[in-house]
């Protein structure tokens, strides 16, 4: 069965933020928050490395296991989704994540957080696919429609990947070999090989 | 009298040390039952044919030019 995954090239990623601004724009995501972000290491200096950082759909995701209402869900292909209807918000999610994938908006003064927000991959929520209020609440929900997110979609470099992830294992095994076979994700000399 | 200074510090002592104490088990947590409504993508995901769809948009728009 195919499980959906992301994954992030460090040597093609040009940080150009266009996925972020996809992502945003696809989903109509709130002021605040970011469901994906670009990470530079050693920016501004020779050799630095960018990856783009979401939700990664853990297999055992501990924002679902800390979650004390029980909002998080798995689909059959892997991809973590929550029910904005049972989030109370109470931030343990946020705690547990080591990607700081949960965001919450300022919902009102005084910073009283809303309902979380994160990377949905494209697949919206609990509502009925496509509907208005599945979009108002989730953003896309590009997977019922048979596509990936578009934040991988329209990666221009291809460094960012989103799928099936036994073929992302193929497309990145095949890279690394062209490369040169070094069996390893950073420190690569040459880009876009 | 430093015989008994001696062992009110050494018991002093072990009192205070025994705060620095740390309990080894880490306490795991599972999952809890999704208490949510019932997504119907849910039911469209497992099917293979829902899959190949999804396969082939990966390898006819992420793949390498």
């Amino acid at each position: 069965m195919a499980r959906m995954k992301f994954l992030c090239d460090a040597e093609r990623c040009i940080e150009c933020n266009a996925c972020v601004t996809a992502c945003k724009n696809e989903n109509e995501v709130p002021w605040g928050v970011n469901r994906r972000r670009v990470v530079t290491i050693n920016d501004g200096e020779p050799g630095e490395k960018s990856i783009s950082v979401a939700c990664m759909h853990c297999t055992d995701a501990p924002c679902a296991a800390v979650c004390p209402v029980d909002c998080f869900y798995t689909t059959d292909d892997g991809v973590v989704l929550h029910d904005k209807d049972q989030c109370i918000g109470c931030g343990y999610c946020f705690y547990a994540c080591p990607f700081g994938a949960p965001q919450y908006p300022q919902a009102s003064a005084f910073g009283v957080r809303g309902k979380m927000d994160k990377c949905t991959f494209c697949a919206g929520g609990p509502e009925a696919d496509g509907s208005p209020e599945e979009y108002e609440k989730y953003g896309a929900n590009r997977l019922s429609e048979g596509k990936l997110p578009l934040c991988a979609e329209m990666c221009s470099t291809k460094a960012l990947l989103g799928g099936d992830g036994d073929i992302l294992a193929d497309i990145y095994r095949e890279r690394v070999l062209l490369r040169g076979g070094r069996p390893q994700t950073w420190g690569w000399d040459t880009a876009y090989s | 009298m430093r015989q008994i200074i001696a062992c009110g510090l050494m018991v002093i002592g072990s009192v205070m040390l025994s705060g620095c104490l740390d309990e080894p088990t880490v306490e795991l947590h599972e999952p809890g039952e999704y208490k949510g409504a019932t997504d119907p993508l849910v039911q469209l995901s497992g099917t293979s044919e829902f899959n190949s769809r999804l396969q082939d948009r990966l390898l006819q728009i992420q793949t390498d030019r």
